[in-house]
């Protein structure tokens, strides 16, 4: 397994121990509220250490939250970013696992309360060796 | 009565179609008997990249019954009070259409 498919996964481990384990990864389908859906995201930032050649890589993935309420937004994004800095390196995963500050949406569809959504950004900092890729 | 006011008419006295319903402006005053079109699908909305099922609620009524709604005002349907959030016409001024 790749350090970023590692660094991925330890991630989707914490944000699991929030909301009783509503949080899932890449999902695609229609969820219900609240919903805490995993983002893959992209890589930021490599830096290239030689003797031994290894990379040290910045990876940045997206939580997206979305809830009924503002507060209930905010006690979401409360308790993720809380579960991620309790231990930065999501078990021994990464070097260094950092929540940005989050953009945040209303969800709105005729006939509806509104929803509100948050995309949270989260800095992973890993190190790979052999290729960025591996 | 045009073709639109005779469909809406046959709609809203349609059992099936629509309940009976009592309309109050503000929420007060004696109230005004009409015939509601209730709607409640679950559609789906979006937020960033993820897709959510939210429950909405529409209500709708003859301009004919209820020449003037607003936010605010409600309609009592048996012990249910629902409140309007939003109220718009057709392009006919035939029905109003409301979220609820």
């Amino acid at each position: 397994m790749s350090a970023r498919e590692t660094a991925l996964v330890a991630l989707l481990g914490v944000l699991a121990t929030v909301a009783d384990g509503i949080a899932v990864r890449n999902s695609t389908a229609p969820e219900t509220v609240p919903a805490i859906v995993l983002r893959d995201g992209n890589q930021t930032d490599e830096e290239a250490v030689f003797s031994p050649l290894m990379f040290n890589i910045t990876h940045q993935a997206e939580v997206e939250i979305i809830a009924a309420t503002e507060a209930a937004l905010d006690a979401l994004l409360v308790a993720v970013a809380g579960a991620i800095t309790a231990d930065r390196t999501l078990g021994g995963a990464v070097s260094f696992a950092h929540p940005e500050a989050p953009s945040l949406a209303t969800v709105d569809v005729e006939g509806s309360a509104p929803a509100f959504a948050a995309q949270l950004p989260v800095t992973l900092m890993f190190t790979a060796t052999g290729s960025p890729a591996a | 009565m045009s073709a639109f006011d005779t469909a809406a008419a046959t709609i809203a006295a349609d059992p099936n179609m629509a309940t009976a319903a009592t309309f109050k402006a503000s929420g007060a005053g004696p109230g005004v008997a009409c015939r509601v079109v209730r709607s409640r699908p679950d559609l789906i909305g979006q937020g960033f990249g993820t897709e959510v099922i939210l429950a909405t609620h529409l209500l709708a009524v003859r301009v004919a019954e209820v020449p003037e709604v607003a936010k605010g005002d409600t309609f009592t349907l048996g012990h249910e009070v629902l409140v309007v959030r939003s109220a718009t016409r057709d392009v006919e001024n035939t029905m109003w259409s409301m979220e609820i």
